[in-house]
């Protein structure tokens, strides 16, 4: 070999060597770094203490969870949550976790595959073997033996009141209404439709089935009732469900209390509300009174809850438990699922960083009254919320004792959407028999049975 | 090579015409005819968005969609639409054209007025008009309390609801369609008029005997827009009534949306799509053939 040719190899591997030693290397036996993807509910136009909860939080996350990468991303506001879900996951950019789908849809994602498989990662889950999780929507979130999803918060969804408008009324507040014939006798002395308020904002639209589901329960009865066998039996169409119906006929046609406009949508129902023009309302307090103050100027203490009034003296009051779940990316890598569930495990269930969190979202006056994940923290967090209007905790204890959780069948949302259209039938015919209600749910119910055999059995 | 040349050389000026051509046939081919074979194609599937298409199913999903009663009734609501478009808003457009062309002076005025509402943006006007139907606080109901009349309930009122829906388009008759009948008045010969005039013909005779039978292209052109625009109804009883109430204002789009996004039943969706775009396609080519058919005896 020539001299030049030596010189040349020994350049050569002198460059490769300084070349691979500029390339950033992860230590052996140092972990290596996972990135993963979450999305979030804060845009920058949000209150000022939602983004300074989610600085806090990926700054806690940085600091204390090094192995993982986290980009942050908010859904795009103001298009359905569940279709940019769907269409992400088409294009390959969706998230790795999030934490908006409701356990109700849980059942419909896990069998079309949208969401992951998680039951080795819950199996082993310590939180959950030592029973400081919610396990109230156990029953939407494990299909078939299998995990798809861990809770992240709860809403109690009851009766929403405002106490101004009430007092405008001529309503008296240590008489809230505690039984139908109640319920709607003050209803239709709150009502004035020339003042533009009315004594109960009806949620007729689509989601009906959702505050129809507590009225229901009030009258005694059940949405679904099931068999034992992994099938159920359709309840709407019995006594209870037609009673409940008729009740909602009676506010609109009998007690004139509702607003006229009883298929108005959510967005209108809930300015309703939120502006006032409702006494009574469907829904929890924690979900309007921030809005309404920046909106509309009305103090979040204007406004209380207590639950669906019983049907009859000595019924059982009624309310509605729902949420959202974290859930994941079923084409996410087990490296990526596992960074997700322990970035999951910290945000939602260590006691510590949740602690800094709610003290943090009180200090900036939104600490809402959902119910977290973390269940045995529950009092903790309802300790630290000093910023509460001061009825808030008594009247959330008292609705809370009467809860229960949104059915979660299969096809429960099949059944919510089919209901939807007979329930607006029978609220908008002035002249309807009982025995009409009765037929129009059970032709309903009906077709339920012939349509989802495998769920529904008489 | 030379051969080659030469054969440029021969058809350059058609060589030149397709090499413009092609972008936009390959822009066609992949935004539009891909999507419409692709939509087809999951019809025969359960499609699944993760493992793409699916559990094949044959025609399982025509068989559904066949005997779905909430089908027939969005059905039943798209030709309910089209019968009160054709009674309220279709004619309009044209009296409105014949009356401008007959103006002398303030044409150029006018036409840009009953031009506009094609510019409007649709979804502000559409949530004017929601609020407007509004039974507690619109100004429907608040004319109809000066006037000593009984408020409606506009919207939420199976009788009224298409004819609310599709009112707005009768009180703003123009855009689109008044300038395409104006376009055709305009190019009726002056002569025919003056003619008819020394023959004593009426103003109504005029419009029997010389313009309708003249604009008449553009009134077939006018029906066929018009029937696809109804069996496309989706943005108004998207946003005025959510197809509410009790489904009285639900089309066969909005039905195919809900499926898809709702129910998450993709193939379904796409399979009431199919069906809509069969109805329009088979109207469309016997209208078609009878225009034709009219026109050859003509």
């Amino acid at each position: 070999m020539k001299m030049a040719q030596k010189k040349l190899l020994l350049l050569s591997v002198l460059m490769l060597f300084t070349v691979t030693a500029c390339i950033p290397r992860q230590s052996y036996g140092a972990p290596k770094k996972v990135t993963i993807k979450f999305w979030h509910r804060v845009f920058g136009d949000s209150p000022e203490g939602e983004r300074k909860a989610l600085e806090y939080t990926l700054k806690m996350v940085k600091k204390n969870l090094k192995n993982i990468n986290v980009v942050a991303e908010p859904i795009t506001p103001g298009v359905d949550y569940r279709q940019q879900y769907d269409k992400a996951l088409m294009a390959g950019d969706a998230p790795t976790v999030w934490y908006l789908i409701p356990p109700v849809d849980i059942p419909a994602r896990a069998e079309n595959g949208t969401i992951a498989d998680i039951t080795g990662l819950v199996d082993n889950w310590k939180m959950r073997k030592e029973k400081k999780v919610w396990n109230v929507f156990d029953n939407a979130l494990k299909i078939k033996g299998k995990w798809y999803g861990i809770p992240y918060e709860g809403y109690v969804a009851a009766t929403i009141y405002n106490k101004e408008t009430i007092k405008a009324g001529g309503g008296d507040l240590k008489k809230l209404p505690k039984t139908w014939s109640e319920f709607g006798d003050m209803g239709k002395q709150l009502t004035s439709k020339e003042k533009g308020r009315f004594g109960y904002i009806l949620l007729g639209m689509d989601w009906n089935a959702w505050a129809f589901t507590a009225w229901v329960w009030s009258a005694g009865g059940d949405m679904v009732i099931g068999n034992g066998d992994g099938t159920y039996k359709i309840g709407f169409q019995e006594d209870p469900g037609v009673n409940a119906a008729l009740m909602w006929h009676k506010m609109i046609w009998e007690y004139r209390m509702t607003q006229t406009n009883v298929l108005e949508s959510w967005a209108d129902v809930q300015q309703d509300i939120q502006s006032g023009r409702g006494a009574f309302g469907w829904g929890d307090p924690g979900r309007y009174a921030e809005a309404a103050e920046s909106k509309f100027g009305v103090k979040r203490d204007v406004f209380g809850i207590i639950p669906v009034p019983a049907k009859d003296k000595g019924g059982e009051p009624a309310a509605l438990i729902g949420g959202q779940t974290w859930t994941f990316n079923p084409k996410a890598t087990k490296a990526q699922l596992n960074a997700a569930f322990e970035f999951v495990n910290y945000v939602s269930y260590n006691e510590k960083f949740l602690t800094g969190l709610w003290k943090l979202r009180n200090n900036y006056g939104v600490l809402g009254p959902e119910i977290p994940g973390r269940f045995d923290l529950i009092d903790k967090k309802y300790a630290l919320a000093n910023k509460w209007p001061a009825n808030w905790k008594t009247e959330y204890a008292r609705v809370a004792k009467v809860s229960k959780a949104e059915p979660s069948c299969p096809h429960w949302n099949d059944l919510k959407n089919a209901i939807a259209k007979p329930l607006q039938q029978i609220c908008l015919k002035e002249n309807i028999t009982r025995d009409e209600v009765k037929e129009i749910l059970t032709k309903t119910a009906n077709e339920l049975y012939a349509k989802y055999p495998e769920s529904f059995k008489k | 090579m030379d051969n080659f040349r030469s054969f440029c050389r021969n058809n350059s000026s058609s060589l030149s015409a397709w090499l413009f051509l092609i972008p936009g046939i390959i822009g066609f081919l992949l935004f539009k005819y891909y999507p419409i074979l692709f939509g087809f194609f999951t019809t025969f599937f359960n499609y699944n968005i993760i493992n793409p298409p699916g559990e094949f199913v044959g025609l399982r999903n025509y068989w559904l969609v066949l005997h779905d009663s909430n089908f027939y009734n969005t059905l039943k609501n798209n030709i309910e639409f089209f019968l009160v478009t054709m009674a309220i808003n279709f004619w309009p457009p044209i009296v409105v054209a014949v009356l401008v062309n007959e103006l002398r002076k303030y044409k150029l005025f006018f036409r840009t007025i009953y031009f506009i509402p094609a510019i409007a943006p649709p979804v502000a006007m559409i949530i004017l008009w929601k609020y407007i139907w509004q039974p507690d606080y619109g100004f429907a109901n608040y004319i109809l309390k000066l006037l000593g009349l009984a408020p409606q309930l506009w919207l939420n009122n199976p009788a009224l609801v298409k004819w609310c829906m599709r009112f707005p388009d009768f009180i703003m008759a123009g855009g689109l369609p008044f300038i395409i009948y104006l376009a055709a008045l305009q190019d009726i010969p002056p002569d025919y008029f003056e003619a008819a005039s020394i023959d004593g013909a009426s103003f109504l005779q005029k419009i029997r005997y010389i313009v309708f039978p003249l604009i008449m292209p553009a009134i077939g052109i006018m029906f066929v827009l018009t029937l696809i625009e109804i069996f496309n109804y989706f943005d108004v009883p998207m946003i005025m009534t959510g197809g509410g109430p009790a489904g009285c204002s639900e089309t066969m789009v909005l039905y195919a949306f809900q499926k898809a996004y709702r129910d998450l039943e993709y193939s379904y969706s796409n399979t009431v799509v199919l069906f809509n775009f069969l109805f329009v396609f088979i109207i469309t080519v016997f209208y078609l053939k009878l225009s034709f058919k009219k026109e050859e005896k003509g």
